[in-house]
């Protein structure tokens, strides 16, 4: 198989189900060492990243896998991504233009990028298409329209091939908090 | 031979024909199984396999019913549970009939299976009840002296596909 076959993904590992993430949806990794609390009613929004000069909005992916998928991992989660929002479908950069960031402008946020946190212990891994299964099709469309993209069955897991694009387009990251305490 | 014979010997030939013909008759083959403590059944051309010991993969923003996947030698199989659906309680097991269905990969998580009947059509019996769970059963069937009710796979495919159309 050649290398332009394989797919690169970020391998993201919880107690007997794991994540995949397009590492083409990545524009970059870093420690997420300077983060800023905001005040918000968004569950899995709450905090923004600085990058440099710049502050970005910081989705708190580590939580939403979590209490969604009921997935358990003892790892921190340190690490973050950041996705370019010109690499996005325009319905999601029309999300950000006309609804989130106006709604947010007095943070001066950097409007071209979002991030996300994910666990510490996440790694780079190769896969080829061939390892990876779609979902059955009674169940498929409301799945691939959360993002939830394609499945990465192994012996002890179940993966879950997740397109961030369509994750954040589809709304679930801005949950509301309070609704989210309720529904516990 | 007297007619007194004769007619001994029509009457035995005729006995022998009526348990030929018996012996012949169609069976439908039932695959009866438990979900908790309650009996179902399958025509048996609609179970592929029964399977054990399996994990379950919980799978989010589907109905309550839809008890996630579970990996069958690297394919997924959607995991419906039927007391879920009828009884809003999960069953807890991990015991599988994977269903024979077209163009989908689909199980029914059971507790057990009680045991695989050939029976007459005329154990077959037509349901009159027009209770809601009902329709999800094709009809019933008499086993030692049981009424088991027979799931109607088609019924329930509707089911989940009108719920997850909604979603």
């Amino acid at each position: 198989m050649s290398a332009s076959e394989e797919l690169r993904v970020l391998f993201l590992q919880y107690e007997g189900v794991h994540f995949l993430l397009d590492r083409s949806q990545c524009a970059s990794s870093l420690f997420a060492s300077e983060v800023q609390e905001v005040g918000s009613r968004h569950r899995y929004l709450r905090e923004l990243l600085r990058v440099g000069d710049e502050r970005l909005l910081f989705f708190d992916l580590q939580l939403f896998l979590r209490e969604t998928f009921h997935a358990r991992s003892g790892a921190g989660a340190q690490l973050a991504i950041i996705g370019e929002l010109a690499g996005f479908e325009s319905r999601t950069r029309e999300l950000f233009r006309r609804s989130v960031f106006p709604s947010l402008e007095r943070l001066e946020l950097d409007t071209g990028r979002i991030a996300f946190r994910i666990p510490s212990d996440t790694v780079m891994r190769s896969l080829s298409p061939e390892d990876l299964a779609p979902h059955n099709v009674s169940i498929r469309r409301p799945l691939e329209a959360r993002g939830l993209l394609a499945l990465h069955p192994t012996e002890r897991s179940m993966g879950f091939l997740l397109d961030l694009d369509r994750l954040v387009g589809s709304r679930l990251l801005f949950a509301s908090a309070r609704r989210k305490e309720a529904d516990e | 031979m007297d007619n007194a014979s004769l007619l001994r010997t029509l009457k035995e030939r005729a006995a022998r024909n009526r348990a030929k013909a018996e012996s012949e008759q169609v069976l439908f083959k039932y695959v009866v199984f438990l979900v908790g403590e309650q009996s179902y059944a399958l025509p048996a051309d609609r179970v592929h396999e029964i399977s054990f010991d399996n994990e379950l993969y919980y799978v989010p923003f589907l109905p309550s019913y839809v008890r996630g996947y579970a990996n069958r030698h690297g394919q997924p199989y959607t995991v419906l549970d039927i007391r879920m659906l009828f009884e809003k309680s999960a069953l807890d097991s991990s015991t599988l009939l994977i269903l024979n269905v077209a163009n989908d990969q689909l199980a029914l998580l059971i507790t057990d299976v009680d045991e695989i009947v050939k029976l007459p059509a005329e154990a077959a019996h037509p349901l009159a009840s027009e209770e809601e769970s009902a329709r999800y059963f094709a009809h019933s069937i008499t086993v030692k002296e049981r009424e088991v009710f027979v799931i109607n796979v088609e019924t329930l495919l509707l089911r989940l596909e009108r719920d997850v159309e909604r979603i």
